[in-house]
């Protein structure tokens, strides 16, 4: 079974072009947006990383191609891509590790302000 | 669609033909498709030359990224790179030549049967063997010593005269760039005998996900350097020359029993350190200028530390030069 500790830390992209499709599938465009949006417009891709990010994150298994769930108002096929249960895990697992580091942060920083 | 967005898009069309063609079969319609919707979005001639120019800014590295992956070092870019320790019988391999380089030193001291240059000769084949062993195996850890070795004996040997040594009853008065002949060799057994590509992949792929394998390579430039003694005659030489095999065979050591970046450039700088150490107590202990005859004339204190500086700063960029390739990989990996 993979260990999927070893792979923490997640780079700050990695980590949100997967949290962008925790809630669901998306094309690659949505990911884009979705990108910018929770990151408060720091991170923008550029379509260049954001596939080069996508073909990594396919090769390891951290994500999968799947039916386009929003209606395509062109008449190209659109891709898109979700979580693996795989990424899923990782995801989790990177959000638990944020979770214990910001709240070793706030209980020295209670600690410093009550001082 | 503005005729701003349709030079833009045919533009975009161009560079696309940069990626590798196996990324551009996959992704490149798609990216198309993405760029003209993100710039079909954007309203105004401000707006869209700021959406190109990220684009532009972001191509060199997105390209590098790709072209480099797709040869080298595939599934590696999305986590960090994972440092493991060895176990003890490679750590005990990886300071083998170390060792083995300080005992050669010390016996090409001492009068003993041997000719000095059997003894490295001995330690250039060792070198090579493990060379050979270590690329069989795809290149785990130590094997980044052996190949420090290699290159470091070919090129000591390869400005090397050897008058009155004869091989197979050839004598050879200068060796030149037949001392690289017998690494050159074992490359080529080692491909033969892998009949494949994939452990010089994993030399590659090892030295960009931890750049601490190539310091360990160069780290054996520095113990050759500082373990050799050459033309030295204090009385307790041996014990110097045995305080500095140690010294660095410790380092070694540690360095392979690391698992983090800190750790092994502390122990690789701990073993530099203790080598110059070392030798600057034998030298300050051994008067060389009145052994060969020198004006006994002293360098002034500052001038002993500033040398002392110069030299630190300049093995320790030699050392650790291959930091900026961790480095560029950070720089390279915030993009994915």
């Amino acid at each position: 079974m993979d260990n999927i500790l070893a792979h923490l830390p997640l780079r700050e992209p990695t980590f949100y072009i997967l949290l962008s499709l925790s809630p669901g599938p998306k094309h690659g465009y949505a990911i884009m947006k979705e990108v910018e949006i929770l990151s408060e417009s720091r991170l923008l891709l550029s379509t260049g990383t954001l596939y080069g990010a996508i073909k990594r994150l396919l090769d390891d298994g951290w994500i999968r191609r799947v039916e386009d769930p929003l209606p395509n108002s062109t008449d190209r096929e659109r891709k898109a891509y979700a979580l693996t249960e795989q990424g899923q895990r990782l995801l989790s697992a990177e959000i638990e590790r944020l979770r214990k580091m910001v709240s070793v942060a706030k209980k020295i920083q209670t600690a410093q302000e009550a001082s | 669609m503005s005729r701003l967005v349709c030079l833009a898009v045919g533009i975009y069309r161009v560079l696309l033909n940069l990626y590798p063609a196996d990324f551009r079969t996959e992704f490149g319609a798609e990216m198309q498709a993405v760029f003209e919707q993100a710039i079909t979005n954007r309203v105004g001639f401000g707006a869209i030359a700021a959406y190109c120019l990220r684009e532009l800014r972001d191509l060199p590295a997105s390209l590098l990224q790709n072209y480099w992956f797709s040869q080298i070092g595939e599934g590696t870019m999305t986590t960090q790179p994972v440092l493991t320790k060895s176990s003890k019988w490679e750590t005990f391999l990886g300071m083998l030549p170390f060792l083995a380089f300080g005992l050669a030193s010390m016996m090409s001291k001492v009068p003993q049967p041997f000719l000095d240059i059997n003894l490295f000769l001995g330690c250039y084949l060792l070198a090579l063997g493990g060379l050979l062993v270590g690329w069989v195996r795809g290149f785990p850890l130590w094997t980044y010593s052996y190949l420090g070795w290699s290159l470091v004996f070919a090129w000591w040997w390869s400005d090397m005269g050897t008058y009155g040594f004869s091989f197979f009853g050839l004598p050879i008065p200068d060796w030149g760039w037949r001392f690289w002949l017998p690494l050159a060799a074992t490359a080529i057994i080692a491909l033969l005998w892998t009949r494949s590509l994939q452990p010089l992949k994993a030399f590659f792929t090892g030295i960009w996900q931890d750049w601490t394998r190539l310091s360990l390579a160069l780290y054996t430039f520095l113990a050759f350097v500082w373990s050799l003694y050459d033309e030295n005659h204090h009385p307790y030489l041996l014990l110097f020359m045995l305080a500095s095999t140690l010294s660095v065979s410790a380092g070694v050591w540690f360095f392979l029993s690391s698992d983090r970046v800190s750790g092994r450039v502390f122990s690789l700088l701990a073993g530099f350190v203790s080598l110059m150490i070392i030798g600057g107590i034998c030298d300050a202990t051994w008067d060389y200028r009145a052994y060969y005859g020198f004006p006994n004339v002293p360098d002034p204190w500052y001038l002993t530390i500033w040398r002392g500086v110069m030299i630190f700063s300049f093995y320790a960029v030699i050392l650790f030069w291959p930091a900026l390739l961790g480095w560029l990989r950070r720089r390279l990996r915030p993009a994915t």
